[in-house]
């Protein structure tokens, strides 16, 4: 009994010992697959088209959200959507940039840039190439381009109008519209047109002194500076249109700085934390925006539609709302949600 | 057909002790090699991954450099319409290509396998112009190449921007999987610590149970037995004492005695001749009860005609009894203790009185003597194997009580086989040892 006792004892150890290095040899195989999985390639998925988005501006929270709403409806259909430029060592203009994309037989181009010739010659290249292009916020009428997605800025500058009149009292009101030099024109101009002729048909005309005053936003820096200074006049005007995020964002970040916050009604244009905390305390008075998450969405199924049909819907627009002290909990609370401030509200 | 187990027990009696502990410690060591072995393994794979985790970057390095290389070559034959110049530039353009293939591969899908996707296609472009450039040259279309010329070096930045970018891309997830390998190595080290404790128990353990199944009771009792009886051999050698020497001299002496009559001296000398040469006959540990007995009355003759006669020596022995096999040496040392410590010297006559009964399944032979005695203490001490004093008399032969104990217990495989009992100071001390009859022995 004793004996056979002993010998099992050695034959389960023989076993323990043959396991172990069985788990051994398992051990190995895991940590072996394990530091094999590190794709270089991140993600491993195959696309079926390449989309270039090219933007005048990176920073831009407006086109940034245009953008993730873009690559993740792409995404879903099977398109890899590049932000042109963003993670290139050089800084790339939009239109080096375009012909970057044009040389690299982009499947598809989103281009938000302001109008010029060279812009035109490249976009109208590439559609002889047969790579389609949308324009994005600024409609370059004189090219080829495929199709635009954007705002009808007159109805923005309607927008404008339908605040300013709100604020009509005895006294004549000065307002200065802030338009960006490179913008001369084009989208500005309209959003202005929309403004006066707004103004006008209220009857409203003699209440109002409309102006335009034009920043420099050529420089870097450049619209805060010119911002700084319109502020720092001794007599600032009685209501501030901005045309721009960055430019309304400075205005307010300058009314509060100069201590001159009630001695100004400021409106501005799309939406960052910055400018929601301003609404909510009172400093900005609202704020025109665009419905990015559309944007995006029409940019990449009017490139599918052509690549599949060949044939796109040429104007796209999307719907502008207003963010004033009203509604602006509502926008905070998915700001806070959603960490984005660019969800719509479709009015 | 042999069964396991009977292939095992053949095994074993063809298998010495030495052969299977080497066997033993030929398996451990094979498996610690075995798993040594295999951590070695893996080490080394991992160094080579190791090497080859900046694979891709080195590639990415080449094919810009290349790129350098094939846009200098096309600078220099637009500047010198060299052949030379013609010839590199073609040369380099397909070990251009050649690397941005292998560039593309190693890029995969996904955004570097995209990037690597804009790279083709820009490089397409670029070598469209640059041999557009080249062929313009040739046919000294000067406005056309130097168009020409000015597209390819466009795009040559474009290239050389994104090359830069799928480069940093493939460093940094080269840089994850480098961190990766190193997380791998510290996991190993660990492991390595680990199995080798384990198995180092794991083959103790092991080694514990074979050597354990190997050195059985039995064959332990037999070397302890044969150890102790070395023992009892080196005290005698420890005497300085050449037995066969010492016998043949002492038989010489009694045949000398007898040839000049001296009958006594005679007798005495045989008497110390038989004592003597029963240790050299007797060489295994079996004797019988008899010779024992008759070794200590050749003692006590020795010790009556040393010491005057002052040993009253009486035997109560039951003849029939002593045919037992004993172990050798058990009765000899403990007379010559009971005279050594009971009655040497007592100033009066000294008593030994031996006696062999039987007891039920036991013989009992009891030494007595009516010499000093001894206390209780004493007693215990020496049954329960510390008798410090007790053997090592200056002409004693050496063997002590300890040693005839333990022989006992070894020989019979039980204890309590010896016993003393004193009834005090000067009452004398009598000796038993219970010999199991052979019916009884368990060996």
């Amino acid at each position: 009994m004793k004996k056979d006792t002993k010998r099992y004892g050695t034959y389960i150890t023989l076993i323990v010992l043959i396991s172990a290095n069985i788990l051994l040899g398992f051990f190995l195989i895991r940590m072996r697959t394990v530091t094999n999985s590190g794709d270089p390639a991140g993600g491993g998925r195959t696309y079926d088209a390449r989309y270039a988005f090219i933007c005048e501006d990176s920073e831009d929270d407006l086109y940034a959200a245009v953008y993730d709403s873009a690559k993740l409806v792409g995404e879903e259909n099977g398109d890899y959507v590049e932000f042109m430029g963003r993670d290139l060592s050089v800084i790339y203009s939009p239109e080096d940039l375009m012909d970057a994309s044009v040389e690299a037989g982009m499947d598809g181009i989103i281009v938000e840039s302001a109008v010029s010739d060279r812009m035109n010659e490249l976009i109208d290249r590439a559609v002889d190439k047969g790579i389609p292009v949308v324009a994005l916020g600024t409609d370059q009428t004189a090219s080829k381009r495929n199709a635009y997605v954007g705002c009808a800025y007159y109805s923005v500058g309607q927008t404008f109008g339908s605040r300013i009149v709100s604020l009509s009292g005895d006294e004549v009101k000065n307002v200065t519209v802030l338009m960006t030099k490179e913008k001369e024109n084009s989208n500005h101009d309209i959003i202005f047109s929309g403004i006066k002729n707004y103004i006008e048909s209220a009857g409203l005309s003699q209440n109002f002194s409309l102006t335009a005053e034009f920043i420099d936003d050529s420089q870097p820096y450049g619209a805060e500076e010119s911002i700084s200074a319109l502020m720092g006049r001794d007599e600032i005007p009685d209501v501030i249109i901005c045309l721009q995020e960055t430019a309304t964002t400075c205005a307010c970040q300058s009314l509060v700085d100069m201590n001159r916050v009630g001695e100004t009604d400021i409106i501005g244009f799309y939406v960052n934390d910055t400018i929601l905390s301003a609404i909510k305390d009172g400093v900005l008075l609202g704020t025109v925006v665009m419905d990015a998450e559309t944007m995006g969405k029409y940019c990449i199924e009017t490139l599918d539609n052509f690549r599949e049909n060949g044939v796109v819907n040429e104007y796209m627009p999307v719907n502008t709302y207003v963010i004033d002290g009203n509604n602006v909990d509502d926008f905070i609370e998915e700001a806070v949600g959603d960490n984005d401030g660019t969800k719509s509200a479709d009015q | 057909m042999m069964g396991p187990r009977a292939l095992t027990n053949k095994i074993k009696e063809h298998m010495g002790v030495q052969s299977r502990l080497t066997l033993v410690f030929v398996v451990t060591m094979l498996f610690v090699l075995a798993v040594n072995f295999n951590i070695y393994f893996f080490m080394n794979s991992e160094f080579e991954r190791g090497n080859s985790v900046y694979m891709s970057n080195v590639t990415a390095d080449a094919l810009s450099e290349d790129l350098k290389l094939m846009h200098g070559s096309l600078e220099e034959y637009l500047n010198t319409k060299s052949s030379d110049a013609m010839g590199d530039y073609y040369k380099y353009q397909q070990e251009y290509l050649s690397k941005l293939d292998e560039t593309v591969k190693l890029s995969g899908a996904g955004e570097t396998g995209v990037l690597a996707e804009n790279i083709e296609e820009l490089s397409k472009s670029y070598i469209r112009y640059a041999d557009e450039a080249v062929a313009a040259k040739r046919g000294r279309i000067v406005e056309r190449y130097r168009e020409m010329y000015v597209d390819a070096e466009r795009v040559l930045g474009y290239i050389n921007s994104y090359i830069y970018l799928l480069n940093s891309r493939f460093f940094s997830a080269n840089s994850e999987t480098h961190e990766g390998i190193r997380g791998s190595f510290n996991d190993l080290e660990i492991l390595s610590i680990t199995m080798l404790v384990m198995v180092s128990v794991l083959n103790i353990v092991f080694i514990v149970l074979i050597t354990g199944n190997i050195m059985s009771p039995v064959k332990e009792r037999e070397m302890m037995m044969a150890s102790h009886l070395k023992e009892t051999e080196l005290k005698y050698l420890q005497a300085q004492i050449n037995p066969h020497f010492l016998f043949n001299t002492l038989n010489a002496g009694a045949q000398l005695s007898m040839m000049e009559g001296a009958d006594r001296t005679g007798e005495y000398l045989q008497n110390v001749a038989a004592f003597y040469r029963y240790r050299i006959r007797k060489g295994n540990e079996d004797t019988l009860l008899s010779d024992e007995i008759q070794l200590v009355d050749n003692y006590v003759y020795i010790l009556n005609v040393r010491f005057s006669g002052e040993i009253s020596y009486e035997k109560d022995v039951d003849d029939s009894l002593t045919a037992t096999p004993v172990p050798v040496m058990i009765l000899q040392p403990i007379v010559e203790n009971a005279f050594n410590h009971g009655i040497r010297d007592i100033g009066r006559q000294g008593e030994i009185r031996l006696s062999v009964s039987g007891e039920g399944n036991e013989l009992v032979v009891s030494i007595k003597d009516n010499g000093r005695g001894m206390d209780p203490e004493v007693i215990e001490k020496m049954l329960s194997g510390n008798p410090e004093e007790v053997s090592e008399s200056s002409d004693g032969n050496g063997v002590g009580l300890k040693n005839v104990i333990s022989r006992l217990e070894l020989y019979y495989g039980k204890s309590g086989l010896l016993n003393i009992r004193s009834d005090g100071k000067d009452k004398g001390t009598e000796v038993f040892i219970y010999i199991p009859r052979p019916e009884e022995k368990d060996v």
